[in-house]
């Protein structure tokens, strides 16, 4: 608990925090508008465009993940912390649930953003919005899948560490080498995170001819968390030397 | 019981040697200086002793244990490491409150060593806009957090002034004189000649000298220097009672192995009259020097 609350500090107190998610809120807002204006030129279906705008925020979960772990190596807070918390496990288990709850508030707050402006101006063009199931059922594969990127993030940035290397991996694995599988025959790219998460979030894409919703998001929360304890393992170990 | 000890501490890194077979103790209500040349081993050790660096061989034992196995970490050892680490942007206080919540520590103590180390009046900027003398006062208050029994800080006064210097001394004088074992490092001796009471000196991660400060000063070098109206008669007549004697530039004598006494007797036995005579103390900064094999600065 107490680790809890000192790791939730951490990441309220620095200003790249909400900076990172005021840019992601904005781009999504952007997005709504984008998508009136520019009306006659989607024909991509409901569901994705209610979808739309999470893109950035994406990549700004993966980015929050990545610098929850790597700012304390890279300015040496981690000898500080792992003094006031020598056991080095129950540090990282503090970081993986502040991450699942900022992942979690973030998504929440996407789905506000969401419903409060993309959804009446897509029923002012269109007149009829997706069901409400199907749309709740988007919301909350899109707030569970960016809790599980923060934690993909942390386990990308456990095992990395340098703060550069890690955000360059974590994103270049997940949105370009992790989409390449696709192009092999059979449905291996289904297992892969970029396509786990297009299933998760409901895509039509995605979940037609790969997994469903549920079994995407057991898949990229095999990811996240595989990855998260292979991070933890390498922390627990390594030696502090800055 | 130790404190704080290292023993037969080896640690590698690759083929590099950090530090070898060291051992050594530190005890509780004294200041222990750490000294050693940039590059010693230091650092690494210190490290040992907070269980951030595995050793490759022996073992870093915090009051008798490993300290991975300390309960109360922040309550039983605050430590302030070289390389100031903070988040720039953070804040100064903020940086203190995550640290006082991992240990469950009061608020209200943060305010308090804000207060001691005289940071609350920037507590609210950001560490980035800090002077190096900040940080360092700003580590301190970090490693007082949690009323330690033990101290230990890495170079804490590089970047202080001479105030900032002389406040730090006093503050490790309390802590010693409240019980607290202080451990200290520096490369440089005289910012520790002055607070230190045992001095623990490594040279290329090995141990060269663990003695109290007053036997590090004397040592094996205390000489007497002779000045006489007949420098050569002199010395022959104390070379006969088995002293070693060096001439120094103005024609005085250096002697070794006979004190004040027996040097006046025998100049009196030999009819010749003295001029000087006077106990040469080495310098610290000399006596350092030679332990550690580094060359004077010119």
């Amino acid at each position: 608990m107490n680790l809890l609350r000192s790791e939730a500090l951490k990441l309220t107190t620095i200003r790249s925090t909400w900076t990172m998610l005021g840019i992601g809120l904005l781009v999504e807002g952007l997005f709504a508008g984008l998508y009136v204006g520019l009306a006659s030129l989607t024909d991509i279906g409901p569901i994705v465009e209610v979808e739309t705008g999470t893109g950035l925020l994406m990549v700004m979960m993966l980015v929050l993940g990545v610098l929850a772990i790597t700012t304390e190596f890279r300015h040496g807070t981690a000898s500080t912390t792992f003094l006031a918390s020598p056991r080095r496990h129950p540090v990282m288990l503090a970081k993986l649930g502040v991450m699942l709850a900022a992942g979690i508030l973030a998504g929440l707050v996407y789905v506000a953003v969401n419903a409060g402006l993309a959804l009446p101006l897509f029923s002012s063009r269109e007149g009829s919005l997706p069901s409400f199931g199907d749309i709740a059922s988007v919301y909350t594969g899109v707030v569970i899948s960016f809790a599980l990127l923060c934690t993909f993030g942390l386990g990308v940035g456990a095992i990395v560490r340098n703060q550069v290397g890690a955000i360059i991996a974590a994103l270049a694995f997940f949105f370009i080498l992790s989409p390449l599988p696709e192009l092999l025959p059979g449905n291996i790219g289904d297992y892969f995170p970029s396509q786990a998460i297009g299933s998760l979030h409901g895509l039509p894409d995605a979940t037609e001819d790969g997994l469903g919703q549920f079994a995407g998001g057991l898949v990229l929360a095999a990811w996240s968390l595989g990855l998260f304890a292979l991070g933890t393992l390498l922390v627990a170990r390594r030696d502090l030397n800055e | 019981m130790p404190q704080l000890e290292v023993r037969g501490l080896s640690k590698r890194y690759g083929k590099t040697v950090a530090v070898e077979d060291l051992s050594f103790g530190v005890e509780a209500g004294r200041v222990t200086g750490f000294l050693g040349p940039n590059g010693a081993g230091k650092t690494t050790t210190m490290r040992a002793l907070l269980g951030l660096v595995r050793p490759s061989s022996g073992e870093a034992l915090v009051e008798g244990r490993p300290p991975a196995a300390m309960t109360d970490p922040l309550r039983t050892i605050g430590a302030a490491l070289e390389a100031t680490a903070f988040h720039p942007g953070r804040s100064g206080r903020n940086h203190l409150r995550v640290l006082a919540a991992a240990a469950s520590i009061p608020r209200a103590r943060v305010e308090e060593v804000l207060a001691m180390v005289e940071l609350t009046d920037s507590a609210d900027r950001r560490v980035k806009g800090y002077s190096l003398g900040m940080r360092q006062r700003l580590a301190l208050a970090a490693a007082l957090l949690g009323e330690p029994r033990i101290l230990i800080l890495d170079e804490p006064a590089n970047g202080l002034d001479p105030q900032g210097m002389r406040w730090l001394r006093n503050l490790l004088r309390d802590q010693a004189a409240g019980g607290c074992t202080v451990f200290v490092s520096s490369h440089l001796l005289s910012e520790i000649a002055q607070t230190a009471d045992e001095l623990v000196v490594i040279r290329d991660g090995k141990l060269v000298a663990k003695t109290s400060l007053d036997e590090f000063t004397t040592g094996s070098t205390a000489r007497m220097r002779v000045r006489c109206a007949d420098p050569t008669g002199l010395a022959s007549a104390l070379e006969g009672r088995g002293a070693g004697v060096e001439r120094d530039g103005d024609g005085a004598l250096l002697v070794s192995t006979l004190d004040g006494e027996a040097i006046g007797t025998a100049a009196l036995a030999a009819g010749i009259a003295l001029h000087e005579l006077a106990a040469q103390r080495s310098s610290l900064e000399e006596r350092f020097l030679e332990l550690t094999g580094e060359e004077a600065p010119q």
